[in-house]
């Protein structure tokens, strides 16, 4: 699936993904880009059926996505919020 | 010499184990006394000289004890010579007595009992006994830098509340070992590395403002005796992914940690899963202390990601935000404010951040500046809390920090200052 062209209830999950993240979406469309997917308190991560995935906090996991599997997740009502692994460092 | 047989006279001294009596008797006494069975022997009770060496081991003598000869009183040895002559009579019976007993026991080839003993110099009595004067005591006293006396830690030791027994993690390039820090733990999660030592140097700063010991060197921590866990989420290069630091705070809730300290971040918007790691730290007893950021002046002026973690309506979602002032309480021109947006968490309170000398890589120390040098000051505030008030929650730590701060800038809490400068004495009374 093409990022250009979602539809209005695309946009609607898209408020779940995080500025940074979708402006990198855009930027490299075709590009798998890692990603931290916060869930609702209390849901079971494997229920996402993510191929690859790493819980860091019982609500708090880290996968690998292209840019539809991003937008798929986005639908699941698990899901809170998607965000690009940022990189962070020293202040 | 058996004591029974003493006569009794007030002034007898009977020494016991030694078999040994003073007393003081006419000559016509001791006499008789020596002719007794039981006594093995009468001897005169001579007065006994402390001595002293020639000139060449004088001197030494001198150097570690003395600064100078005159601070030694001349010696009293009266022209007549009577102390010489009592010392001289006791080494001519000493060596009488050697000689005598070698006599008697050196039998044919074997060797003396004793050998001869031949003082190696010249030796004189002196008197009064001088007392040795001690070298110059050099008081060594734990240097105390500038940025821990403004935060006033060190009127909280007095009180002796110096952080002992609390945990406190430093999120950061680990820790080296350093003779001013002790490592009580860690762990790394950047991949492909196991060892949370410090080959960069950072961790190791903020750890040592943390927790430099109290020893007489280097530097010192705002909370002393806290114990420090080194939790390596940033790589050599100083740079880490956010998967990494979150695994790290998941990693502090799992061990006990009482404090989290995050000299880091990026100048980003608030994330969600940030604000969830907070959140979940904090519901579980550690605090989280983060620093604002470097950014004033660029494009990115307000407080940085993770420190401008939020969640409407969840207080525990936003960590303890640090800004930096230089030594004369003033705002750092690169610490990063409030104010973009007022849904944001936003600055909570200052700590010093200009040219903080602390811990550094081959037990060296060095000066550095940023928020990262400020969020550490904080962190160890919130250590000595914890231990003057064991059990209290994070917010409260928060909420202790920010009503004993001092008030800077516009009054009241604002976007550079936050609630102003921490008080270590005010907010551990």
């Amino acid at each position: 699936m093409g990022f250009v062209g979602y539809n209005r209830k695309i946009i609607w999950h898209m408020s779940k993904i995080h500025p940074v993240l979708a402006k990198e979406m855009r930027a490299h469309p075709n590009r798998r880009i890692d990603v931290l997917v916060t869930l609702k308190e209390g849901e079971d991560p494997a229920s996402l059926h993510l191929n690859f995935y790493k819980v860091l906090m019982d609500n708090v996991l880290s996968s690998t996505l292209d840019v539809e599997e991003i937008v798929e997740l986005s639908k699941d009502d698990q899901v809170v919020s998607i965000e690009k692994d940022a990189e962070i460092g020293i202040l | 010499m058996e004591a029974d047989n003493v006569p009794a006279k007030d002034d007898v001294l009977h020494f016991e184990n030694l078999g040994i009596s003073t007393i003081e008797l006419s000559a016509d006494e001791a006499a008789k006394l020596s002719q007794k069975e039981e006594v093995l022997a009468v001897e005169e009770d001579f007065e006994m000289f402390a001595l002293r060496t020639n000139e060449s081991d004088e001197v030494q003598f001198d150097e570690l004890f003395i600064n100078s000869e005159s601070e030694f009183p001349e010696p009293p040895v009266s022209d007549d010579g009577v102390y010489k002559t009592g010392y001289n009579q006791a080494l001519l019976d000493l060596f009488a007595s050697i000689l005598n007993a070698n006599a008697q026991n050196g039998t044919q080839g074997n060797e003396p009992l004793l050998s001869p003993i031949v003082p190696r110099f010249p030796l004189q009595p002196i008197y009064p006994i001088p007392f040795p004067k001690l070298p110059d005591l050099i008081i060594r006293r734990q240097p105390i830098p500038w940025n821990i006396s403004l935060v006033k830690a060190p009127t909280a030791w007095a009180r002796g509340i110096d952080g002992a027994g609390v945990k406190v993690a430093i999120l950061d390039t680990g820790i080296t070992s350093h003779p001013d820090l002790q490592v009580a733990g860690g762990a790394s999660f950047i991949p492909g590395s196991s060892s949370y030592n410090d080959l960069h140097g950072h961790g190791t700063h903020c750890a040592g403002i943390v927790a430099a010991r109290n020893n007489f060197i280097g530097v010192v921590g705002v909370a002393p005796k806290a114990s420090l866990y080194a939790v390596k989420v940033l790589g050599d290069n100083g740079s880490g992914n956010s998967s990494w630091i979150i695994a790290g705070m998941e990693w502090c809730i799992a061990n006990g940690i009482k404090v989290a300290s995050m000299s880091l971040g990026g100048t980003n918007d608030p994330s969600l899963a940030y604000a969830n790691a907070v959140k979940r730290c904090q519901d579980h007893g550690v605090t989280v202390v983060i620093a604002s950021g470097n950014s004033y002046g660029s494009s990115f002026p307000w407080v940085c990601a993770p420190a401008n973690s939020v969640i409407a309506g969840q207080a525990n979602a936003s960590p303890i935000a640090v800004g930096a002032v230089d030594s004369q309480s003033a705002i750092a021109g690169f610490s990063s404010r409030g104010g973009r947006n007022s849904v944001w968490n936003q600055v909570t309170c200052v700590a010093p951040g200009v040219s903080v000398n602390s811990t550094h890589l081959s037990s060296a120390y060095r000066a550095m500046s940023g928020t990262s040098m400020a969020c550490p000051h904080v962190a160890g505030l919130a250590a000595l809390i914890i231990q003057r008030y064991p059990g209290i929650t994070p917010a409260n730590v928060k909420r202790r920090i920010t009503t004993t701060s001092t008030d800077l800038g516009a009054r009241g809490n604002d976007i550079t200052y936050g609630f102003g400068l921490i008080n270590c004495d005010l907010a551990t009374r």
